[in-house]
C-alpha cells in the first residue's frame, strides 16, 4: 500500500478517523484528502480545507495531501500554509489563471503535487504546464514530489 | 494568447457584469481599435434604455462581430419581451449572440454573490424563437455541452463553445454523437488558463478536419472572421 484516501465518509476532523490516520502515520504513507469549501455548501460530510488543518495539526507525524487545493484554491492554500505536513494536489475542473503561480508561492512547489482526478489527462496537465513556474517547479509538481512522498 | 498559440481572440470587457452603463463598460473598445488580433465583443445589458440603437450605433463604430449578454447577472431570461430589441437587432446585424453559461465556478463564488449558471433549456428557447440569430453556450460543463449539442440537433442556431475543463473523452463522445459543425474553442481567458480545455480538444480522438473546424473554422464561418 503506497497511500491512504480518505473522500466524504466522515469530515476528517471527526474522532472516528483517527484510526486511519495514526494507521497512516505507522505505515508511514500518506493520506490524500478529499477537501472543498463550496460556496454553495458542503456536501454534509465534505471536509473543508479548515477540517485539514485541524488534523494535520493534531497528528503532525502525519502527511495530509489536499486534494483540488480544496476546490476554493485562494482560501484553501492559505488555511493550510502554516501545517507543514500537508500538501496540495491540483486536480479538477477549476482551471483559474494564476492558481497554480499562487499556490507556489503561498506554499512552496515541493508541497504541491499534480492531480488528474481522472477527468481529463490533457487539461489538468496542461494546468501544471502553462503556469508561469520555472521548470524545476513543473517538474516537482508532476512528478518529484509524488516520488518523494510515496517512495516511488 | 502567444503562449496558447492563439492568433485572433472574441474579446469582452467582464466589467460589464456590474457597470449601470454599456458605455463605461465597453468604451475599452477604443483602446482595440485596429488591432489585429483582438475583435470586439460588446457585453450587453438590454434591459438599459433604447438598446437597439445603442447597438446600431457601436457597429457604425467599432468592427463587432458578435453580441455577449450575461442573463444571470442582469436579472432577465432571454425569452423575456425586454430583450427582445437586442436579438431583433442582432438578427438585422447578422450579429452571433453569446451567453456563457457562467463566468466562474458557482462552488467558488463569493459568498455575497452568488450566481446560478444558465440553464440550456434557457438558451434553447431563445433558439427557438429567433431562429435566425446563432447563439452561442459557452463556459459549460460536459453534460451541460451534451445538454445543448442534444437540442441544438432541431436548432440549427444554437452553438457551443467548449471554453470549459470537460470530462475524459467527452469531447470525442460529442463528436461521434453530434458532428462538429456547432462545436468551437473558446479560452475564458483572462479567467481561466486556455491551454487546459485547447490541449483537450487538441488530444481528442477526432480527426484532423473535425479539430480544425472546432479550433477554427466554425468560429471564422459564425462570426464572419476572415482566416
Amino acid at each position: 500500500m503506497r497511500g491512504l484516501k480518505l473522500l466524504a465518509a466522515r469530515r476528517c476532523n471527526d474522532p472516528s478517523v483517527d484510526p486511519f490516520i495514526e494507521a497512516a502515520v505507522e505505515l508511514a504513507v500518506p493520506i490524500l484528502q478529499h477537501a472543498w469549501l463550496k460556496s454553495t455548501g458542503n456536501e454534509p460530510n465534505e471536509s473543508t480545507p479548515q477540517d485539514v488543518a485541524e488534523k494535520a495539526r493534531k497528528y503532525p507525524d502525519a502527511t495530509i495531501i489536499m486534494a483540488h487545493i480544496a476546490g476554493n484554491w485562494e482560501i484553501g492554500a492559505q488555511v493550510v500554509r502554516d501545517c507543514g505536513n500537508v500538501m496540495v494536489d491540483t486536480c479538477g475542473t477549476i482551471c483559474d489563471a494564476g492558481m497554480i503561480e499562487r499556490t507556489v508561492e503561498l506554499l512552496g512547489a515541493e508541497r504541491i503535487v499534480y492531480g488528474s482526478d481522472n477527468c481529463d489527462f490533457a487539461g489538468q496537465v496542461n494546468k501544471i504546464l502553462a503556469a508561469e513556474i520555472t521548470e524545476e517547479e513543473k517538474k516537482m509538481i508532476l512528478a518529484d514530489n509524488v516520488e518523494r512522498v510515496m517512495k516511488l | 494568447m502567444r503562449r496558447a498559440g492563439v492568433s485572433n481572440a472574441l474579446v469582452s470587457p467582464f466589467e460589464t457584469i456590474f457597470y449601470l452603463d454599456n458605455d463605461s463598460a465597453n468604451s475599452f473598445y477604443h483602446e482595440i481599435e485596429g488591432s489585429k488580433t483582438l475583435i470586439p465583443i460588446p457585453a450587453i445589458n438590454p434591459l438599459l434604455p433604447d438598446i437597439g440603437r445603442y447597438l446600431r450605433d457601436f457597429t457604425g463604430l467599432h468592427r463587432i462581430r458578435g453580441i455577449k449578454l450575461h442573463p444571470n447577472y442582469h436579472g432577465y431570461r432571454l425569452s423575456d419581451d425586454s430583450v427582445r430589441a437586442v436579438f431583433k437587432t442582432a438578427e438585422d446585424l447578422g450579429m452571433p449572440i453569446i451567453v456563457p453559461l457562467r463566468v466562474y465556478d458557482e462552488r467558488t463564488h463569493h459568498r455575497l454573490v452568488k450566481i446560478p449558471p444558465m440553464a440550456v433549456k434557457e438558451l434553447a428557447e431563445a433558439a427557438t424563437l429567433y431562429p435566425d440569430v446563432k447563439i452561442i453556450a459557452c463556459n459549460g460543463r460536459t453534460d451541460e455541452v451534451m445538454n445543448a449539442l442534444k437540442e441544438g440537433m432541431a436548432l440549427e442556431n444554437l452553438y457551443v463553445a467548449l471554453s470549459w475543463a470537460q470530462g475524459e473523452g467527452s469531447i470525442a463522445s460529442a463528436v461521434k454523437r453530434y458532428g462538429c459543425s456547432r462545436l468551437m474553442w473558446g479560452s475564458n481567458m483572462p479567467l481561466q488558463y486556455p491551454e487546459p480545455i485547447l490541449e483537450q480538444v487538441k488530444n481528442a480522438d477526432i480527426g484532423i478536419e473535425e479539430r480544425e473546424k472546432i479550433l477554427a473554422d466554425n468560429a471564422q464561418r459564425v462570426f464572419n472572421l476572415k482566416p
